[in-house]
């Protein structure tokens, strides 16, 4: 019980990974479905999936960084 | 000779904690000469490398700046944002370089400079009031816009915070990830799994290079839609 902090940051970043994977799922089901509706107009659409992906795991990787800084203290 | 490039070098290396890398730059300029020749009309094969960058950051930036003599002048800064932090992130991935953009002060140098420019920029273009006023959507009641006030300067605040923190998040968990992933054998006391070792470092390798790209082109767009954001504050 001592070292109760590893094992809640472990628990934060899967909770945060949870949340991310649910995020980009949900995005590259709306973009398949556009390049599926309009294929001349992939490119475009592929471009802005991944821009938009980059976003939300920038916010997974802010619970990664939280998580280290407890690890190592 | 040798004592006094060790006198410079250590008087260097006791500002900051990573400033004894700086040597490492030299490798960058010595592979960037080439690049640096006169552009032709007829490209060669360096200069259609760095057009296909260019004519991506320009579809992007272009839409959002509407005029023409804006876009002229405020281009070149955001193409060395981009090329800054793209070549400080990819100088983390060979071995024995160390990437400043992995420090939280470079990155939040970089953001708090764009916040001040884009700051500066609304300033110097409306005025320190009128600036301020129109941080607030135009359209609604002015008791309303009271109040909605200190929300809008809270989300002036978080801006540069997001940003550096992105960039900086992004580039330090991978490159921790890659070392805890190179020590696998230690972690599973076998030697076994140094195959798979191999093969998992290369795949995990070559999406750090693509997310180096991806922030570095992310920085740069979130950097020019701050700064056409309070440019053209009348017609959001």
């Amino acid at each position: 019980m001592e070292n109760i902090n590893l094992g809640l940051a472990c628990l934060g970043i899967g909770i945060a990974s949870l949340g991310g994977a649910l995020g980009i799922g949900k995005l590259a089901a709306g973009a398949f479905e556009a390049m599926a509706r309009q294929p001349e107009q992939s490119n475009a659409i592929r471009g802005s999936m991944i821009i938009a992906i980059a976003f939300v795991e920038a916010s997974v990787l802010y619970s990664l960084i939280i998580a280290f800084i407890v690890i190592t203290k | 000779m040798y004592a006094l490039i060790k006198n410079l070098v250590d008087f260097i290396s006791n500002f900051t904690n990573h400033l004894n890398d700086f040597l490492l730059f030299i490798p960058v300029i010595v592979l960037a000469v080439p690049i640096m020749s006169p552009f032709k009309i007829v490209p060669t094969r360096t200069q259609s490398i760095i057009e296909i960058i260019y004519e991506f950051l320009e579809d992007q930036i272009l839409s959002l700046f509407h005029k023409k003599k804006d876009y002229k002048r405020w281009m070149p800064f955001f193409l060395t944002i981009f090329y800054y932090v793209l070549i400080l992130n990819l100088m983390g991935l060979i071995p024995g370089m160390h990437s400043f953009t992995a420090d939280l002060s470079f990155t939040a140098t970089l953001a708090v400079m764009v916040i001040l420019v884009s700051i500066g920029a609304g300033i110097y273009k409306n005025g320190v009031v009128k600036y301020l006023i129109n941080l607030t959507p135009t359209g609604i009641a002015p008791a309303m816009r009271v109040v909605m006030f200190p929300l809008e300067i809270i989300s002036l605040m978080s801006k540069p915070l997001s940003l550096s923190l992105r960039l900086y998040a992004n580039m330090f968990a991978g490159h921790t990830v890659i070392k805890i992933l190179l020590s696998l054998t230690e972690i599973f006391t076998t030697k076994l799994i140094l195959p798979f070792d191999i093969v998992i470092v290369t795949v995990m390798m070559l999406f750090e290079v693509f997310v180096c790209f991806i922030q570095a082109f992310i920085f740069a767009y979130l950097s020019a839609v701050y700064i056409s954001d309070s440019l053209y504050q009348e017609s959001h």
